[in-house]
């Protein structure tokens, strides 16, 4: 069976001594929303970045949709949309410019035009993007950048904490838009979150991430079974071994 | 006294940011090195004055030989200190030995002893480069020389001819400067060469100042977080790389434009009410001075700057893109951005007050730096020696890719995202 994200083996170590993944393996079905979730300094982020050919691995393998990511990176970038941790925009540039200039950089002609108007009419910010970007909220900033990922269609989304720091109106809105675009066109995404809430919501399937490596993984309801736990939360301090209270 | 403990929140925030620390050390050590570089620049073009033999030559065998030798004598043993004279045959003979070369002309002694009017000597200065505090020694040596004989005159004829009267004519020097072995007017070439001189300093400012900006594109799209967005897309490295050097680059243009209009307002409004600044570019006399030197002056000193302008800011684009993708943010970016600024002022100053001389080494290091580019290449070509401009030239070119690939291969590695790191930090 091919995989949309096929993860073998991931070893990341900074430096001399810092290990973020360790041996990390998982796979990610075509079509599907799985969700990489973890404390602080999992390795949630850097299993992004490697798969997103931002930083290379120490060893093991990432393939998309059957590309290897450090051996094609150009081609593993035109298969993927990354929406980093905390993601920005340049201040200078209107939201319209940032929507134009990042839609330029993939598309031209006609395809451009029509991703530029899609990505203006998923964010939703109206009169806004004439303003510059300085002038935006953290929640608006957070989903222009997040219209311009889902308006390129890419057949594989990664999403590192993409409702970090937003107000619930915001999140629920960046939460519904990710579904609708993984259900009407069957786009795959990868997200990490630290909101167990939007995991439930949002992922067919959770890998839970503990040390740098898979310590539990499976549906949301498969977990909460096996766990026998209430929420996604009691089973992410069970499979810690740590105490529910 | 909430005040006092703003204020002291603001120091510390000043003097915890290792950018603002550093800065203060390197500017001091840049400083010093640039005082030391100032020194041994003018202490050796008063070395040249105090010290450099200087021949004489007498033009006319109807000259008196006796009163020449006197004059001589008087003038090594009175009136010159440090500086001595030594008569030779024939200026080319002079010219074999020293750089400076004093010519009594057909008729001098006469006018000597006729006590007619003012008399003149011929002055000759060799310069092989383009240090004007070394060229202005070297003239003014001449002018020292013709005061001093105006000096040494009455004891001279009273020693020779026994005349206790003598009043007293001034004595002038008509100079000329084999210049790479071209004859040309010595206020021209001053003029030329006070134009030339600080053309490294100029150079330092625009690319240091093109480091910078290249730093800050990257520094600052890191901390706008859109970064990574941006290197996540389908599209080379090497081409964020391209546009990164060019965008500073043309943003550095543009700065260049504004100081160097600056300059000329500077340099109008201290002129005296009347003078127009057309005026005053024309005491150098760029026609003469080209014919004098066999090339032409405006198009190579107008080639110099394009081909130094344009290397000099690909490269130093390229070392700021390197500084700003080595750094996690602006605060890095500053600290590694500050002695590379502070480095090139140096070596701008270093030229400026050393002189650029003509040789291999001096034409690879003109081209690493590119500052005394402009000046290695108006020189080679003024002196007919076209080998160190290309050496220079194809020295930057080098430099020059060897930052870009330097630049691409980063944007390439890990260090790009994570930045360098000072600390060992747990990044994941």
């Amino acid at each position: 069976m091919s995989y949309a994200v096929k993860v073998e083996n991931l070893v990341k170590v900074y430096g001399k001594n810092t290990i973020a993944l360790r041996g990390l393996t998982f796979n990610v079905n075509h079509g599907e929303i799985y969700a990489l979730i973890g404390p602080n300094g999992s390795g949630k982020t850097t299993t992004l970045r490697i798969i997103a050919t931002l930083i290379k691995p120490t060893s093991g393998t990432v393939e998309v949709y059957g590309v290897n990511v450090v051996k094609e990176p150009l081609k593993a970038r035109s298969l993927i949309s990354y929406l980093p941790e905390e993601a920005g925009a340049y201040r200078d540039l209107t939201g319209e410019d940032f929507i134009k200039f990042m839609a330029s950089i993939r598309f031209s002609g006609k395809r451009f035009e029509e991703v530029v108007k899609e990505a203006t009419s998923i964010c939703g910010l109206g009169k806004e993007l004439k303003r510059p970007i300085r002038t935006y909220s953290k929640g608006m900033k957070r989903i222009l950048a997040l219209s311009v990922v889902l308006a390129s269609r890419p057949k594989l989304l990664l999403l590192d904490e993409p409702t970090a720091g937003l107000d619930v109106e915001k999140a629920l809105f960046v939460r519904n838009l990710i579904k609708k675009y993984n259900r009407e066109l069957g786009i795959t995404v990868l997200l990490s979150s630290h909101n167990m809430l939007e995991v439930e919501y949002l992922a067919h399937r959770v890998g839970v991430l503990y040390g740098g490596k898979i310590v539990g993984e499976g549906s949301p309801k498969e977990l909460k079974e096996r766990l026998e736990a209430e929420n996604l939360e009691e089973v992410f301090m069970k499979l810690r071994g740590q105490k529910w209270f | 006294m909430v005040l006092t403990k703003l204020v002291k929140r603001e120091v510390k925030a000043f003097l915890k940011n290792p950018a603002f620390a550093i800065s203060l050390i390197v500017i001091v050590l840049v400083y010093a090195m640039i005082g030391g570089v100032m020194r041994t620049g003018m202490e050796e073009a008063a070395k040249t004055l105090r010290e450099t033999g200087i021949g004489l030559v007498v033009e006319g065998p109807e000259e008196d030989q006796q009163f020449v030798k006197a004059l001589v004598s008087l003038l090594n043993s009175t009136v010159l200190t440090g500086a001595y004279v030594e008569i030779y045959e024939s200026i080319d003979e002079a010219l074999r030995h020293t750089d400076i070369c004093a010519i009594i002309p057909s008729g001098f002694t006469k006018n000597v002893t006729s006590g007619s009017g003012m008399l003149f000597i011929k002055g000759i200065v060799r310069l092989d480069d383009l240090a004007v505090f070394r060229a202005q020694a070297k003239i003014e040596t001449l002018n020292v020389i013709a005061g001093s004989i105006k000096a040494t005159l009455p004891m001279a004829t009273k020693i020779v001819y026994g005349k206790t009267q003598y009043s007293e004519v001034d004595v002038k020097v008509a100079t000329e400067v084999i210049f790479y072995g071209k004859v040309v007017n010595a206020g021209s070439l001053l003029a030329l060469l006070s134009t030339t001189t600080f053309l490294p300093v100029i150079a330092a400012i625009v690319i240091g100042s093109n480091a910078g900006y290249a730093a800050q594109l990257v520094a600052f799209e890191k901390v706008e977080k859109a970064f990574e967005m941006l290197l996540s897309q389908p599209i080379r490295r090497s081409l964020i790389v391209l546009a990164k050097i060019i965008g500073a680059s043309i943003a550095t243009m543009v700065f260049a434009v504004v100081y160097v209009i600056s300059l000329i307002v500077l340099f109008t409004g201290t002129m005296p009410r009347g003078i127009s600044f057309s005026e005053l570019s024309e005491t150098i006399q760029y026609n003469e001075l080209s014919a004098q030197l066999g090339v032409n002056l405006g198009f190579t000193v107008i080639t110099a700057l394009v081909v130094s302008v344009v290397l000099g800011l690909l490269s130093s684009g390229s070392l700021g893109i390197v500084l700003g993708a080595l750094s996690p943010d602006e605060r890095t970016a500053g600290i590694l951005l500050t002695p590379i600024m502070l480095l090139y002022m140096g070596a701008g100053f270093a030229f400026t007050f050393l002189g650029v001389e003509l040789s291999a080494i001096h034409a690879i290091v003109s081209g690493i730096t590119v500052v005394s580019m402009p000046t290695v290449y108006i020189l080679s070509i003024i002196a007919n020696e076209p080998i160190y401009a290309v050496v220079s030239i194809i020295s930057a070119s080098a430099t020059c890719l060897l930052l870009i690939l330097l630049a691409i291969i980063i944007f390439n590695r890990d260090i790009v995202i994570l930045g360098i790191r000072l600390r060992e930090r747990r990044e994941t």
